[in-house]
């Protein structure tokens, strides 16, 4: 699994690509949004268009990231999570704990929008 | 459609094999009419049995070969993981619940948590031939229409 940065906007995207999103590549994903945090970025945008497989060891690393994030005051969205993920969240009963959405454009919108209604 | 069908298969424990594996089961589940969102949900359910499989065998995972069946019946599906290996704690490790501290998860560990929340029954068994069995059981629904699936919708 390989984590791929950009950013919009100031809007940090990352975009996982793998088959399996598993195996110890898998837990860098938290390290990474820490290092973010530490850079003062904590609008953060995943996107999981590429994610075939949604593992626990992911699943994981998504939660911390998610969890560091929020500490930090800022925001995760999911962007492109396909109809097995987010089967995979409801089944987890984590369906409501993530904003979701189509497309990365979409998820940047919201940062957009929230930015300008604070 | 169907009537009742069981699949065994010897999987290697490399990624790739893993992987195939879970698309098998999907694949598998589908064909046997059940809902495409439960057929993940179970696929992925058995990859992290799997995966477990691999980890507790302490040897690289390209070495290891564990055995899965599939049992497939008309309310429920069943899959059995066995590999012989070191045991491994499972009983006492609980379903994965929203009110956990998610840092827990960091590095991993969530595997068996996840097992059991997503499945209906999670067992394992400890045979005195140092032989691990975990057994996984989900009621299923299927696709007696033939005219695609549901899926959750908030």
């Amino acid at each position: 699994m390989r984590i791929k940065e950009t950013e919009l906007y100031g809007v940090v995207i990352l975009t996982l690509t793998g088959k399996m999103m598993n195996g110890p590549e898998s837990i860098d994903l938290h390290p990474h949004v820490k290092r973010l945090i530490g850079e003062g970025k904590i609008n953060l945008v995943v996107d999981m268009g590429k994610v075939k497989w949604f593992s626990s060891t992911g699943l994981g690393a998504l939660l911390a990231s998610y969890t560091s994030i929020r500490n930090a005051g800022g925001e995760l969205k999911i962007a492109r999570a396909t109809k097995r993920i987010y089967s995979l969240f409801y089944q987890m009963e984590l369906a409501s704990l993530f904003d979701t959405y189509d497309t990365v454009d979409e998820a940047v919108e919201a940062f957009k929008k929230e930015s300008a209604e604070k | 459609m169907h009537s009742d069908a069981n699949y065994t298969i010897r999987v290697k424990g490399d990624r790739h094999h893993l992987e195939s594996t879970m698309d098998l089961v999907q694949f598998a589940a589908m064909e046997f009419g059940v809902e495409e969102s439960q057929a993940d949900i179970i696929a992925s359910a058995v990859g992290e049995a799997c995966q477990n499989a691999v980890h507790y065998s302490f040897r690289e995972p390209d070495q290891v070969v564990f055995d899965l069946e599939i049992r497939l019946g008309e309310q429920e599906v069943t899959a059995i993981v066995t590999n012989r290996g070191p045991a491994f704690e499972f009983d006492a490790i609980s379903p994965f619940r929203r009110d956990h501290d998610f840092m827990l998860y960091e590095t991993g560990g969530m595997g068996i948590p996840m097992m059991k929340k997503l499945m209906d029954d999670a067992t394992y068994e400890r045979r005195p031939d140092d032989v691990n069995v975990v057994i996984l059981k989900k009621r299923i629904q299927r696709n007696t229409s033939g005219e695609g699936e549901e899926y959750y919708e908030d």
